[in-house]
C-alpha cells in the first residue's frame, strides 16, 4: 500500500536531477531578497545619517517671489561668518 | 560664489548661495545670511501657560505663542510638523507682525507674557530675541519653548531677554537622538545647564514613547543627571507620546508607563515630577514635597484648584515651593 507520500517519494528518485534544477532558485531568490533589503536598510541609514548635517537646496525663485510680494524678508541674520576654505566641503558632496 | 557658515547651531552649516540651513528658513542670498522669516509667524495663538507645559511660572496665566516655519532638528514623531520640517516658501499662511505688533497685541489681549513655541524658536533667533526685548521694555515676560540644540554663545546671550524656558530632554542617550531627531544630546545638556547658570527658570519636557525612550534605568540616568546638574526643584514633564508624522506604528504611551516613570524619577531625588498629555490624572497636580499637601489641582490645561499662598508657600508647612508665581 502507498501513501501519496511514497508516492511522491518514488517521483523524486526517479527525477532527481529535475528537481534539484527546480528548487534551485529558490535560494537564489531569499539570497536577492536578503541583498535588497541590505541594501534599503543601508540607503536609509545613510540618509538617517546625513539628514540635517549640511545645508538644503530650496525653490529659490520661489522665495524671491514671497520677499518681493513681502510675505518673506530679506533680513539680514546674526551668527555667521564667510565660509573659511577649511570648512568648504568637498566637491560632489550632498545634497 | 560666498558660501557662508552659521554659528547658530551646533550644525554648522556650511551654505553655498541660493542654499538654505538644514532649518530650511536661514539663507544664503548674496553671500549673506538672511532671516527669512523675521517678523513674519505662521502661527499665532493665546494659550494657557499650562500649555506649554510651564506649572511654575505664573500659573493659569495667558500666554501669546507664536511661531514662524523651519526647525533645526527632524524628529520622526514631530507634533507640528506641517509648520516645523517647511521653509517660508512652502507655507500657505504667513502673518505680517513685527515685533512691536506682537507686543501691542499681547498687551491688548491681556497676555502677561510671550511664548517662542511651536517649532522652534531657536531658528528664528533674532525675531525671538528683538521681540522678547521690546516685550521686556513693556512690562511682558518671555517664554522659550526649545529642543535646547543650540551653540552657547547665541544661547547665552538671548538668555539676557528670556525669563522661563521649556526644554525637550527627549532620551538620555546619544543614539536616539540621531535616530529619532537627526540631533545629538551632548549640545542640549550644555544648554540647559546654560540656561540654569543665566537664570532662566527651566522646566524640563521628556515625552515618553513606548520601546524607544521608556527604559527605566535611563529614566533614571536622566533624572540623576537632572538633580546633579540642574537641581532638584527643576520641574520634568513626562508627556503621553500620540502616534504623529513618521511615526504612527507605535501605540499611545501607557498611562502605568508614565506612572513608572515618575515613580523612578522621584525616587531619584527629583521635587516636581509630572504626567501630561493625560488628561485628569493626579501626576498632572502640584503637591509640596515635604508634606504632601496638595499645592495646585490640574485638569489638561486648566487649573481647579489653586492653595498655594501669595508668595509661593505650601498654606501647611509654609515650605517655600521654587517658581515664579507672580
Amino acid at each position: 500500500m502507498h501513501s501519496s507520500n511514497s508516492i511522491g517519494h518514488v517521483v523524486d528518485a526517479a527525477l532527481p536531477g529535475a528537481l534539484r534544477s527546480r528548487d534551485l532558485p529558490l535560494p537564489g531568490l531569499i539570497l536577492l531578497c536578503l541583498l535588497l533589503i541590505g541594501l534599503y536598510l543601508g540607503q536609509a541609514w545613510q540618509q538617517v545619517d546625513s539628514d540635517g548635517s549640511g545645508w538644503r537646496r530650496i525653490d529659490t525663485e520661489s522665495l524671491q517671489r514671497r520677499i518681493d510680494a513681502g510675505d518673506l524678508r530679506n533680513r539680514r541674520a546674526d551668527w555667521f561668518h564667510p565660509a573659511r576654505p577649511d570648512e568648504l566641503p568637498a566637491a560632489g558632496t550632498r545634497p | 560664489m560666498t558660501a557662508v557658515t552659521c554659528e547658530l547651531c551646533p550644525r554648522t552649516c556650511v551654505i553655498p548661495e541660493g542654499g538654505a540651513g538644514d532649518c530650511r528658513i536661514r539663507v544664503n542670498l548674496d553671500g549673506e545670511l538672511r532671516a527669512t522669516t523675521y517678523g513674519r509667524p505662521s502661527a499665532l495663538h493665546i494659550d494657557p501657560m499650562e500649555k506649554k507645559p510651564l506649572y511654575h511660572f505664573l500659573p493659569g496665566s495667558p500666554v501669546f505663542s507664536l511661531a514662524t516655519a523651519g526647525c533645526n532638528l527632524h524628529c520622526r514623531n514631530c507634533q507640528n510638523w506641517q509648520l516645523s520640517q517647511r521653509g517660508g516658501e512652502e507655507m500657505e499662511t504667513v502673518y505680517r507682525a513685527e515685533p512691536s505688533e506682537i507686543v501691542s497685541t499681547a498687551r491688548a489681549e491681556g497676555c502677561r507674557s510671550i511664548a517662542y513655541t511651536y517649532s522652534d524658536p531657536i531658528v528664528y533667533y533674532e525675531y525671538t530675541r528683538d521681540t522678547s526685548a521690546l516685550a521686556h521694555d513693556n512690562g511682558l515676560r518671555n517664554v522659550f519653548v526649545t529642543a535646547a540644540y543650540i551653540n552657547p554663545k547665541p544661547l547665552r546671550d538671548l538668555c539676557r531677554v528670556l525669563d522661563a524656558a521649556n526644554a525637550d530632554l527627549k532620551a538620555m542617550d546619544d543614539g536616539f537622538y540621531r535616530r529619532v531627531t537627526t540631533a545629538s544630546l551632548k549640545p542640549v545638556l550644555d544648554a540647559m545647564v546654560i540656561m540654569r547658570e543665566e537664570g532662566v527658570w527651566l522646566e524640563l519636557t521628556n515625552l515618553v514613547i513606548p520601546t524607544l525612550n521608556d527604559d527605566l534605568a535611563m529614566i533614571r540616568r536622566m533624572a540623576r543627571w537632572i538633580v546633579a546638574e540642574l537641581g532638584a526643584d527643576t520641574p520634568l514633564h513626562f508627556s503621553r507620546f500620540q502616534p504623529m508624522f513618521r511615526m504612527r506604528n507605535l501605540p499611545p504611551t501607557p498611562a502605568e508607563t508614565l506612572e513608572r516613570a515618575r515613580a523612578e524619577a522621584r525616587s531619584a531625588g527629583l521635587n516636581y515630577v509630572y504626567i501630561g498629555n493625560l488628561m485628569g490624572h493626579s501626576g498632572n497636580n502640584t503637591t509640596c514635597p515635604r508634606d504632601g499637601t496638595l499645592l495646585i489641582a490640574r485638569s489638561g490645561f486648566w487649573i481647579t484648584e489653586n492653595y498655594l499662598t501669595d508668595g509661593g508657600r505650601c498654606p501647611t508647612c509654609n515650605q517655600q515651593i521654587p517658581g515664579v508665581w507672580q
